[in-house]
């Protein structure tokens, strides 16, 4: 069977702090995430160390039996060290100019390879299947490193939680978009 | 007429393997295990809440103590994956989408009334989402419960591997079986 990674952005969070936890509702979306991957062969849990992406894949992991790693690297992108006065127009521009970055922010560009770095190491790995918490800006820097275009549009129309599921046939990458809509067998 | 003694009968929602595993069980003296009864904790209604996988394999391997043959129905790509070894044969159950959504909404019919399910019913909704999956199975690729994703399942599968293909009668898949034990012994 070919090799697959589910690129997963956290659920419904109670806030941007890298310990912010989930809502209640983050809380159910995490356990119906669980119920929809957990029958697809998935053998890898992998996690940003933020809490409201250990808390999106910890009913998976209780479901399946598996421990969660976490990796660094899957942490969301900074921006800037300093609050934006117009912070979406500053992601905008972002996507414009990979190179640009705040005082104290990384740059699209930095973001993506830290990003892609941990997607290329779960490839290396002999899982089959992976599943990789990560973040809005992040999720969406590391589609576009493997070809998906509209940068901005891709990371507006993101949901909580929100699914890509990436399949290796070789040297092709094979990108579906699942969106929030997980619907498993469950009835 | 024999039958293999560790059986499992996998396929879409809809494709019939619980109906044809407890025809073989009645035939043929094999306990009949149905993957629901594992995943699920029994609920009111139904299939709301699963069980972690670590008591599920336990409770399957309860169910498989003992010498009497078992047919296991149901899907277990994923996370039944450690009872691979122990089958002897395979059903690989393919049936039409429009025939299997026609079982689909007759079983939910039977199972809920059709007050729960028709527009404005608690569960509407979610017969809706469910018709829906069970529709997308042919078109799904490996992000999903797919026909992509059961084939390259089977595709590396140790042991053999029966395909029934078709809107057939539970009896003609059966003799299929049963021909084919024939053939081996």
């Amino acid at each position: 069977m070919p090799r697959r990674v589910f690129l997963v952005r956290h659920c419904e969070a109670t806030g941007q702090d890298a310990s912010s936890p989930l809502t209640a509702v983050g809380q159910t979306q995490a356990t119906h995430l669980a119920d929809y991957l957990e029958t697809l062969g998935v053998d890898l849990l992998v996690s940003s160390p933020y809490i409201r992406a250990r808390q999106s894949v910890a009913p998976l992991a209780r479901q399946l039996g598996l421990p969660v790693e976490i990796d660094a690297r899957l942490a969301e992108r900074v921006l800037s060290a300093e609050p934006l006065a117009d912070w979406r127009e500053a992601i905008k521009q972002s996507f414009v100019d990979l190179d640009l970055a705040w005082p104290g922010g990384e740059s699209s560009r930095a973001a993506m390879a830290r990003g892609r770095a941990a997607i290329d190491g779960l490839l290396a790995r002999p899982e089959r299947a992976a599943v990789a918490v990560t973040h809005g800006n992040l999720l969406t820097l590391i589609l576009h490193s493997f070809g998906t275009q509209g940068g901005f549009q891709i990371w507006e129309r993101l949901t909580n939680p929100d699914v890509h599921c990436l399949v290796v046939h070789g040297e092709r990458v094979e990108i579906s978009h699942l969106g929030s809509n997980l619907r498993g067998d469950g009835r | 007429m024999q039958v293999p003694k560790r059986i499992h009968i996998f396929g879409a929602s809809g494709s019939g393997t619980t109906r044809l595993a407890s025809v073989i069980a009645g035939k043929h003296g094999h306990r009949h295990l149905d993957m629901d009864d594992f995943f699920w904790v029994p609920t009111n209604p139904p299939f709301r809440e699963t069980r972690p996988r670590d008591q599920r394999l336990a409770l399957l391997e309860q169910a498989r103590r003992g010498p009497g043959p078992w047919v296991l129905s149901g899907s277990l790509c994923g996370w039944g994956d450690p009872l691979i070894p122990e089958f002897d044969l395979v059903v690989f159950l393919v049936v039409p989408t429009p025939v299997r959504l026609a079982r689909l909404r007759a079983r939910e019919l039977a199972r809920y009334g059709p007050q729960a399910i028709a527009a404005g019913g608690a569960l509407h909704q979610g017969h809706v989402e469910f018709l829906e999956w069970a529709g997308r199975y042919d078109t799904g690729g490996l992000e999903m419960r797919s026909r992509a994703l059961h084939e390259a399942w089977v595709a590396a599968l140790p042991g053999a591997v029966l395909r029934l293909e078709g809107d057939r009668p539970v009896d003609e898949h059966l003799a299929r079986i049963e021909a084919r034990a024939g053939r081996e012994a």
